[in-house]
């Protein structure tokens, strides 16, 4: 949306947090879209361009002009400025940190810029139904994991949700290669329709993914694709799937999905996922 | 918190685009923005109405003492002028005198107005904007009046002789100052002394002829301090208008609209 006007746009930071003004974020400012609506409530992130004095200027919102940039202040088509991502106050006053969670897509964007308000995207079991199911395959050792694991799942109606949390509890599911691994790789290949982003996280209780294990990958702009991801397991003292000085030939792997995704309209939604883990 | 409303009128004419800032009696956002609802359709009765027409495409609302803040709207279709004769270009416009005091006045250059309004010789023929100009004259005149807000200047901000300065960053002042801390106060001098002249805060515990200063560039160094430089309180004054004056056709830039992309621009501006 519209929030101020000006006539360059340059790169700035900007104070986010009323409890804690000394993070400051990174912006841009870009020109919205032609038929972009305004702001309809008064903000405190309009810019600095206008201030009547420039060396003091307390509480959220631009810091004070330094090392400001000039940026030719192309948009990203997909920034319709039809939504207001956020409430009033937090446009008045700045939010709390931490902020939360905030659905994004793939390349940044607010889900809630594209669908509704903030609020809207937390009642999404209103918006879509959705079907979900794992398979799997490619099991190199001689137990193929078994029933109940998959499918894992079959949910209508579902919404995004922070890890762990229903209704994707985590499914536990057992892996056995009997003559024992050096590592695992958990391959996810899932089919959904454009604008979904989500990951997948699983790791064996009592070990600890590697770091960057819940990352959310960059996506390509096209799905459905493969995102490989690396399941190793601490080897330490209290992993439960084994014990010093070797991989464990079997363990439980718990996977829960975990699934962020908007969509620009409700629509039926479809999330298969194929999972295969491969001995390395 | 509710501060001293501005209301910024945006004007586009062609390839041209300026803004015109006004203080409603106003300290909230909601009053304020009906103030410019009102405002806006007495504004553009100045504006020529043919050739290639000046408009007003929105206003920007924002509470003085934020600084960044900003509430926008539009006009869809854009508010158009309504006295006859083709526009004058926009960088030539009628310069109004908005007075509180002889001391607290400020100028307001009206642009986008029309070729009737102006000689050959360039003077100013009141007789066509007589009604505009009355109406907008006895609607900021009020009451409610609207505002003049202007950076007080001696004699009333007194200007302060430095009687001395030391390292790293406390001033003595010849008299006592009056500074409170987190004042803002101007070190005046020559553009040579580039450190401390400036805009600066007073720092925690003046004393009554001495202070420290704080700001967000402060200067490392303050032993090239010339002792003949002053120091004045800077601050700002809202007062009513009481008098509007539309005295003379003058000249006044202006730039490009706003929200309108463009390349970098030239090291060599043409």
């Amino acid at each position: 949306m519209v929030v101020d006007l000006i006539r360059s746009c340059y790169t700035t930071k900007m104070s986010f947090f009323s409890n804690r003004p000394d993070l400051l974020t990174p912006v841009r400012w870009y020109f919205a879209a032609d038929d972009a609506l305004p702001l309809p409530v008064p903000t405190r992130f309009g810019s600095g361009n206008w201030a009547s004095q420039k060396y003091d200027w307390p509480g959220p919102g631009e810091v004070l002009p330094r090392n400001r940039r000039w940026v030719n202040g192309s948009r990203n088509p997909r920034y319709t400025g039809q939504f207001q991502c956020g409430t009033d106050g937090q446009f008045l006053d700045g939010t709390l940190y931490p902020p939360g969670d905030f659905p994004r897509f793939a390349d940044g964007v607010p889900a809630c810029c594209l669908n509704a308000t903030c609020q809207d995207w937390w009642g999404f079991n209103d918006l879509v139904s959705a079907d979900l199911e794992f398979t799997v395959a490619g099991f190199s050792g001689p137990s193929n994991p078994s029933d109940p694991c998959y499918p894992l799942q079959f949910i209508n109606g579902f919404h995004s949700q922070a890890y762990g949390t229903s209704p994707f509890t985590p499914r536990p599911c057992s892996f056995s290669d009997g003559s024992g691994v050096q590592g695992w790789q958990l391959w996810v290949d899932f089919e959904a329709p454009p604008f979904i982003f989500f990951g997948v996280y699983g790791f064996p209780p009592g070990t600890t993914p590697l770091a960057g294990f819940f990352a959310e990958p960059p996506l390509p702009p096209e799905l459905p694709y493969t995102w490989p991801m690396t399941v190793t397991f601490d080897e330490g003292a209290g992993d439960s799937c084994g014990g010093l000085g070797y991989f464990p030939s079997s363990f439980s792997l718990t996977l829960t999905p975990r699934f962020h995704f908007a969509l620009p309209r409700p629509l039926p939604l479809r999330l298969k996922l194929d999972a295969s883990v491969v001995a390395t | 918190m509710a501060g001293q409303m501005r209301i910024t009128l945006f004007f586009q004419q062609g390839d041209y685009g300026w803004t015109e800032s006004y203080f409603p009696p106003s300290t909230d956002y909601t009053s304020a923005t009906a103030f410019a609802n009102l405002l806006a359709p007495i504004r553009v009765g100045l504006l020529a109405a043919g050739g290639s027409t000046p408009v007003m495409t929105g206003y920007r609302v924002s509470d003085d003492t934020v600084f960044r803040d900003a509430l926008v709207q539009f006009f869809q279709p854009p508010l158009q002028g309504a006295l006859s004769g083709n526009p004058l270009h926009p960088t030539t416009c009628l310069l109004l005198r908005l007075t509180a005091t002889p001391l607290v006045r400020r100028p307001l250059y009206a642009r986008g107005i029309p070729d009737s309004l102006m000689r050959a010789d360039g003077s100013y023929i009141p007789g066509p904007a007589l009604g505009a100009v009355n109406t907008l004259r006895n609607f900021l005149k009020g009451p409610p009046a609207w505002l003049v807000k202007t950076s007080l200047t001696s004699p009333l901000a007194q200007i302060f002789r430095l009687g001395n300065v030391t390292a790293p960053n406390n001033f003595t002042t010849i008299q006592p100052h009056g500074f409170n801390a987190n004042d803002t106060v101007i070190v005046k001098g020559t553009s040579r002394h580039r450190n401390p002249v400036g805009i600066w805060k007073v720092g925690p515990g003046p004393g009554i002829t001495t202070f420290t200063l704080v700001g967000v560039d402060l200067p490392a160094d303050y032993a090239y301090v010339p002792l003949s430089l002053g120091v004045q309180l800077k601050t700002f004054t809202y007062q009513g208008i009481t008098i509007v004056n539309d005295e003379r056709i003058t000249e006044r830039a202006t730039g490009r609209p706003f929200g309108v992309p463009r390349g970098r621009r030239s090291p060599h501006r043409v």
